[in-house]
């Protein structure tokens, strides 16, 4: 009995250990598309509803109703809207490698393609950024944090990795706590930017990025710190939104 | 009946803790023993004898078994949302509600009122939700239920308690007995929603059921399950284990003087598939399902499975 229960936390603490800090190779060895070509059509549909109604089931809805389903059909989503989100969240993440021609010819260092890697993906967001604070309100419910904080690690983990960066300099838990936290206080301050193309964006990225140098001292090995800025910021959000 | 459960209603506070004493005391090593062993031979469907099928935990020719369920339910058509509550340790309703608010059913702007089909509907309690729900949430008063169940007792006190409700005119809400294996007065392709709540691990023919609910869905229509399930926490699945097999029997013989009928629903919920499994069953009959397929609720004492028809 007390066997098997040792059994299986010996397996979790090997696959959390074989898992890390690599998920997977991104070039070599994607893994499927956890969507089916219906999922991906509902999906896509849906965004399209995002700018008008916002990350709410109606939009779900109107995709599934765009897509010749029923209104019914969005019962199948077993986390409603939030499995809306994680859909753009893994659709972006995963694009970036198709950048890695583009981008290793016109960047020169690691710096400035993780740079202009933030950038594409922030750019992402940009067709519905004044809905996005409610895509991160949902991403901070208790019941989806976990899912949100190590998304936004695979994101990090991949921005990295395409990068080419291979100095020493960080270990693998610092770098991704620090892109981590560059990326997501970047994506929140583009919420509230009304400047032309997002100007004021990209100078704010290159000032948190400027910090990170700094950020290895002060941070220990820890994707503990990531959730908890992650949770940080998200709850001030919300308190914002509350307010008004 | 109903002084009979006035009665047990009183009699909870006083005789409960009694019952949990004797039980410790008496069976609960013997009853953990025969589970382990149970367990292991979990697989016994492969093994068992051509044309039987499991009835609780007794291998049943499968033409008696649709005649011993009846009995069963019939024995306890009046009681038995007393019985859900202690197997669900009070809170089926709770998730039934959950259930209704995730299909979110109803009619949305710009949209058709729905045609739902709840199978094994028994007295009504999904059905009665739904509609409540699409009146508040979606102001919508047009959409409807067919309610269906293999056994007239149930439909009848569901359609008893219709008449104290607002739908007792009948136009949203009708009753009709169906063996969900079959639902041979249901057209093709015409549901928008078939919900299902703590009544397939009694079908016999589960694979058949699962056939039937894709051939009445519109394309798009979606195929909602509520059930009993495994467990997902060891030292709490022996703790509900020891629960299942020693307490509700007990508590059934209190509440309908009828332990084999009891015995039987426990062991009904002990032999149905794990999520995983029933999640393939699911996409073996023909639907897609999203992520694992399926919602646990409680640690898994319940669990939610939706599948599309596409
Ligand atoms: C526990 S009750 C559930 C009733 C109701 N859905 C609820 O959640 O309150 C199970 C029901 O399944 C019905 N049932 C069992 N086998 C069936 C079959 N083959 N076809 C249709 N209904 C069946 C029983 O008659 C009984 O009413």
């Amino acid at each position: 009995m007390s066997s098997g229960r040792f059994s299986k936390a010996a397996i979790r603490a090997a696959t959390q250990l074989t898992n890390s800090p690599r998920l997977y190779h991104s070039l070599t060895h994607l893994p499927p598309s956890p969507y089916t070509a219906t999922q991906i059509r509902i999906f896509n549909s849906a965004l399209n509803h995002v700018p008008d109604h916002g990350f709410v089931k109606d939009s779900l809805v109107l995709g599934c109703r765009d897509q010749g389903y029923l209104d019914s059909t969005h019962a199948v989503f077993h986390n409603g809207v939030f499995d809306l989100i994680q859909y753009h969240l893994y659709n972006e993440r995963t694009r970036l490698a198709s950048l890695k021609e583009v981008i290793d010819l016109e960047e020169n260092s690691p710096h400035d393609k993780a740079r202009r890697y933030c950038i594409e993906r922030l750019k992402a967001n940009q067709p519905f950024i004044e809905r996005w604070p409610e895509a991160l309100a949902v991403m901070g419910l208790p019941s989806n944090i976990s899912s949100s904080v190590k998304e936004l690690a695979e994101l990090s983990d991949e921005i990295w990795y395409l990068s080419g960066d291979k100095s020493s300099d960080f270990d693998w838990y610092t770098r991704r706590a620090s892109l981590s936290a560059v990326y997501s206080t970047t994506e929140l301050y583009m919420t509230q930017d009304n400047s032309p193309d997002f100007n004021n964006t990209w100078q704010f990225l290159d000032r948190q990025l400027a910090n990170v140098a700094n950020l290895k001292t002060t941070l220990g090995s820890t994707s503990t710190w990531v959730a908890f800025t992650g949770m940080a910021s998200l709850n001030l959000l919300k308190s914002q939104l509350a307010r008004g | 009946m109903a002084s009979k459960i006035a009665r047990l209603a009183g009699s909870r506070k006083s005789r409960l803790p009694a019952v949990f004493q004797q039980q410790r005391v008496n069976r609960s090593l013997s009853y953990s023993a025969t589970r382990l062993v149970e367990n292991a031979d979990s697989e016994s469907a492969i093994k068992r004898p051509q044309g039987t099928t499991h009835f609780g935990f007794k291998d049943v020719p499968e033409s008696e078994k649709e005649t011993l369920v009846g009995e069963v339910f019939s024995s306890v058509a009046k009681s038995y949302d007393i019985m859900n509550d202690v197997m669900s340790l009070g809170i089926h309703r709770l998730w039934k509600d959950h259930f209704v608010s995730k299909i979110d059913p109803g009619r949305r702007p710009g949209g058709e009122p729905l045609s739902i089909l709840d199978v094994a509907g028994g007295t009504g309690d999904i059905a009665f939700r739904m509609l409540d729900w699409a009146s508040e949430v979606h102001n919508d008063h047009q959409t409807k239920v067919l309610v269906t169940d293999i056994n007239a007792d149930m439909l009848g006190e569901g359609k008893k308690r219709s008449l104290s409700t607002k739908y007792a005119d009948g136009s949203r809400i009708s009753f009709l007995v169906q063996n969900a294996e079959v639902l041979d007065s249901v057209p093709d392709d015409s549901q928008d929603l078939y919900t299902v709540a703590f009544g397939i691990r009694n079908f016999t023919n589960i694979p058949a059921a699962l056939k039937s609910a894709h051939r009445v869905l519109k394309p798009g229509g979606v195929f909602a399950c509520l059930e009993f399930s495994k467990v997902n926490f060891s030292l709490f699945d022996m703790i509900y284990q020891q629960y299942s097999f020693n307490v509700i029997p007990m508590m059934g013989q209190l509440i309908a003087a009828d332990r084999d009928s009891y015995q039987y629903l426990i062991e009904s919920i002990q032999r149905f598939p794990d999520q995983e499994t029933f999640a393939q069953m699911i996409r073996d009959a023909g639907f897609e399902t999203s992520g694992s397929g399926y919602e646990n609720l409680t640690m898994g004492i319940a669990a939610i499975h939706i599948g599309v028809k596409v």
